[in-house]
């Protein structure tokens, strides 16, 4: 388990020193060179601090530091014996709801659930009245009434752990029930156990206070806490300090035990445990991003659509730097398709983000330019770019489901760009909406506005998306794996519908895809990406049928081609893509070339070409074109291929 | 949807009837016997026949908890033994204080902690975000008596701009009503907006990486529109539920407060009941708070599948 060892934090370790201290000063309190609590008149009444009397005096010039120190005995005594009852209770009956579940777990629950109807502190408060107000009762009322709360914690983590792989396969492996407990459960569930500890320490010491602020907990002369805060707010106005020592006391005391539960918590949850890559650490803006500012370069008179140069994007973690694009450039014309591919992993969808400007907030940096026609996006800040998006340039991703918002029925989704953007009115806008969903093929499209996301199919879904993306009429789509997650039927007609739009509206088209063959039906140009960089670019055409780089004819010997004959195998690529934080010297793929050599490992090589100018390749040592010999002379046949189908 | 609505109605009758059952059988689970508690250890042998009778302690649990469910429809709880004022007409009077104060503290919290916790999630892990974590944890250690105590310090004794006690019901001076209010309000509000800012927070930082909040940001909406039409829904279930479920913390946290700032409302008229052993005014009482609780409940359930309409298919 890769798990990021954070620290604990210096509030943590201030928060146990000041339990230590104070637990401390509990056990000593006899021995500790105090004035007795109860004696009156050790000094003046109501006078502040001194040297005699660190904390001053309370109204019958009793020591307050004693009655402080004193008083922490009675709130530590009830909190640690209510925790062991919560614990040893709570703990079994838990493990027994979360592990054999069945009828005694449903029971179980059900009396928690209900015993949450019942206002705790009043029930407590009444059987204290009732009982005599001594330090057993409170004890014991305040151990009862946080079993339900220990309950439902150790079953939830019981549960969380009893179908996790290691318990499921020691019990496929036939270890009882007891064993399974015992040494998978009991060890795991232990960490959130003593997190709660510490919290269920501060929420008794505070219903404590609360009793004895009544006049419910043990009786004077004893001091407690609560009950210094009851009788001295009554001469708030000539000695504060005498009601600030034990209010003071009392919120430290309850901070650092819920600051020690609080850390131990963060550690217990599974979430955090590193079962996930490490994470970025977010500090900017989520919803802006950061861009980097640069100057303006002189341009072209007549600059294309998309220009894209030198463009980096780097992610700074704790691992270290990743460099997910690593100096990318391409350009793109009206009406025309670009194709990006590559593994997951190689930056594809990073590169399209970044040139949106919808990097995920801090830790990031951008280098190189993006030009949108005249504009430069790269030196846009975030609400330069909002005044782009949607209306310039548009983004359809690859999961459909998650594209959408659950809750918003998509009538709303899909009228407010135009609303935003366009400022249509109400009606205007639904107008809009119906026309667009009927021109991406979506039956009724006056119900569907009404529906929520989950009513609609995946390919349903994805129309909505491609609408919502062409609601404001954009120059440039960018589309993130439009097909990946649909089915195979649906795929073909999504990038049918894409294409088709891309047509009719002049429009840019950048397509996103791991499939190879999928995006070299639809396109002009296909850039392939592997860690970061470009490693082979050139006509769709040119590429599919004599690629130069091993990697690029890797991924086209990972589809599954349907007119070659049963017997080839079907190759996945060997190895996994590189880490980024850390990429191979050389060239990035040779640790997974079946050609590399010496030279691949020690020099980076730079994109070239060799016929046709169009057709560049990072590669020492291209696949020559004699290597695919019934490929050879096809390229004419195919070239332009694909498009206006 | 109706058969669902329908099944949930017999399912809230059916835990009702726990609740208030196990809010009379109160009486006998407190320690000691009634009788005695309120009559003390003096009382003749005859007299405790009496006030048992009176009780109804000589009957089965069961037919007792029957009438008295009879006349808590009518909203006949009996007459208190200690103040001969009928129990439903004290709790009838002491009821919308109690109210108004859990309403106020509720809209405070919530106005307060919601653009708090929308702050924090945007910019996680920075200045602002680790400033509004600490002091809300601060504020979620800090008891309600200690916090209450410190603001009747600062505010009453110390600058006296608010009442430290005391209570002008709405009717007879509204600008007075909320000068009392001000403070209880504050002091109850403030632990309600820790919980409420942390729960927000996190739901809020997971939804923001959800592929339709990025989709959002492509097609060119403001963060604003962004956090309040998208983001915020999906990301107030766990805030509906702690809602629901913090109504007991408050509720006890009520008892407190109106002790603290001499409000006359239901907590503190439990807490008299328990000192002077009024059990049928501490029944009534505690009855009232449960049933309370389960119907806020039971609204935050149907909430749900307002909030999110997937609900509403599983359901």
């Amino acid at each position: 388990m890769r798990r990021e060892r954070r620290g604990l934090g210096w509030g943590f370790w201030l928060a146990v020193a000041w339990i230590v201290l104070v637990v401390g000063a509990a056990l000593l309190a006899g021995v500790l060179p105090l004035p007795s609590y109860k004696a009156t008149l050790t000094g003046p009444p109501q006078a502040g601090p001194s040297l005699h009397h660190l904390l001053g005096t309370d109204g019958l010039g009793r020591d307050l530091l004693s009655r402080v120190i004193f008083a922490s005995r009675v709130s530590l005594g009830v909190g640690l014996g209510a925790v062991a009852i919560g614990l040893i209770a709570g703990a079994a009956l838990g493990l027994v709801a979360g592990f054999y579940r069945g009828v005694s777990g449903t029971v179980i629950m059900a009396l928690g659930d209900i015993a949450l109807a019942f206002p705790a502190l009043v029930f407590a408060m009444a059987v204290v009245a009732f009982a005599g107000p001594n330090v057993r009762n409170v004890l014991l009322v305040l151990g009862v009434l946080g079993v339900p709360a220990w309950i439902r914690l150790v079953r939830g983590a019981t549960l969380s752990y009893g179908s996790r792989e290691f318990v499921l396969a020691a019990r496929a492996l036939g270890a009882r029930d007891r064993t399974i407990l015992g040494r998978e459960i009991v060890p795991n569930v232990a960490l959130p156990v003593a997190s709660y500890a510490f919290i269920a320490m501060g929420v008794v010491i505070v219903a404590e206070g609360a009793l004895a602020f009544l006049g419910l907990s043990v009786q004077a002369p004893t001091p407690t806490w609560g009950g210094m805060i009851n009788e001295a707010r009554n001469n708030m106005d000539t000695a504060p300090h005498v009601v600030l020592a034990p209010s003071l006391a009392m919120f430290l005391t309850v901070l650092a035990f819920n600051l020690v539960g609080d850390r131990l918590r963060e550690r217990a949850d599974i979430r955090e445990g590193g079962l996930e890559p490490t994470k970025l650490l977010v500090t900017e803006d989520v919803l802006t991003g950061t861009s980097a500012a640069a100057p303006i370069r002189t341009r072209p008179a007549e600059p294309p659509l998309l220009d894209v140069a030198d463009l980096k994007t780097h992610f700074h973690t704790a691992r270290g730097t990743v460099r997910a694009v690593d100096g990318v450039s391409l350009g793109l014309e009206h009406g025309r398709t670009l194709a990006i591919v590559g593994e997951s992993g190689s930056g594809k969808t990073m590169l399209i983000r970044s040139i949106l400007g919808l990097l995920p907030g801090g830790g990031v940096t951008r280098g190189g330019r993006a030009y949108l026609g005249d504009t430069e996006l790269t030196a846009l800040d975030a609400a330069g770019m909002r005044g782009l998006l949607g209306t310039r340039m548009a983004a359809v991703f690859q999961d459909p489901t998650s594209a959408l918002n659950p809750v918003r029925t998509i009538g709303a989704q899909l009228t407010e760009p135009l609303r935003v953007h366009k400022r249509l009115g109400r009606a205007a806008a639904r107008d809009a909406a119906v026309r667009l969903l009927a021109s991406v093929h979506i039956p009724e499209p006056r119900r569907v506005l009404r529906r929520y996301p989950h009513e609609l199919s995946g390919g349903m879904r994805q129309r909505v998306t491609i609408a919502m993306a062409l609601s404001c009429g954009p120059d440039l789509l960018f589309a993130d794996e439009p097909t990946t997650s649909l089915d195979v039927t649906v795929q073909d007609q999504v990038l049918r519908l894409l294409d088709h739009e891309r047509r009719v509206r002049d429009m840019g088209l950048v397509l996103v895809s791991h499939d190879l063959a999928v995006v070299a039906d639809w396109a002009d140009e296909v850039i392939v990406m592997y860690a970061g960089r470009v490693v082979e670019r050139g006509p769709a055409s040119a590429l599919f049928t004599s690629p130069r780089m091993p990697y690029t004819e890797a991924l086209l010997r990972a589809v599954p081609d349907i007119t070659a004959d049963g017997h080839t195998r079907l190759l996945a690529i060997e190895g996994r893509p590189p880490d980024l934080a850390d990429p191979p010297p050389g060239c990035r793929f040779h640790p997974r070339c079946p050609y590399a050599r010496e030279r691949c490992a020690a020099e980076e090589p730079p994109l070239v070409s060799n016929a046709d100018p169009r057709h560049t390749y990072a590669c020492w040592y291209p696949l020559d074109d004699t290597a695919a010999p019934e490929d050879s002379g096809a390229e004419g046949a195919v070239e332009g291929g694909g498009h206006g189908r | 949807m109706a058969v669902i609505l329908l099944r949930r109605l017999v399912q809230l009758v059916v835990v009702l009837l726990v609740v208030t059952f196990l809010s009379y059988w109160l009486i006998n689970l407190l320690p000691g016997d009634p009788a005695v508690q309120i009559l003390g250890f003096g009382g003749d042998a005859h007299a405790l026949a009496q006030v048992r009778h009176q009780l109804g302690l000589d009957r089965p649990l069961i037919v007792r908890y029957v009438e008295w469910l009879g006349g808590l429809v009518h909203g006949d709880l009996g007459t208190s033994y200690i103040s001969s004022v009928p129990v439903g007409r004290s709790l009838a009077e002491r009821m919308p204080v109690t109210l108004e104060l859990l309403v106020l503290a509720q809209v405070l919290a919530l106005a307060v902690s919601v653009p708090l916790g929308m702050v924090s999630a945007r910019r996680a892990g920075g200045f602002v975000d680790r400033a509004i974590t600490t002091i809300s944890f601060g504020l979620l250690s800090t008891p309600v008596f200690v916090s209450g105590v410190l603001l009747i310090m600062i505010f009453a004794v110390r600058w006296a701009l608010l009442p430290a006690t005391g209570f002008t019901p709405l009717t007879s001076d509204p600008l007075d009503n909320v000068r009392t209010l001000v403070l209880p309000t504050v002091t109850l509000a403030a632990g309600q907006l820790a919980v409420y800012t942390r729960v927000l927070r996190s739901d809020l930082i997971a939804t923001l990486q959800e592929d339709y909040i990025m989709l959002a940001r492509a097609r060119g909406l403001s963060p604003r529109r962004i956090m309040w039409r998208h983001a915020l829904r999906p990301s107030a279930i766990s805030l509906v539920t702690v809602i629901g479920l913090n109504l007991g913390a408050l509720i006890g946290g009520s008892v407190i407060i109106e002790t603290l700032f001499g409000l006359p409302g239901i907590g503190r008229l439990i807490v008299e009941a328990i000192f002077s052993r009024d059990y049928l005014v501490v029944q009534g009482g505690v009855m009232v708070v449960a049933v309370g609780y389960v119907i806020v409940n039971f609204a935050v359930d149907l909430l749900y599948s307002g909030l999110d309409p997937r609900i509403r298919r599983a359901a």
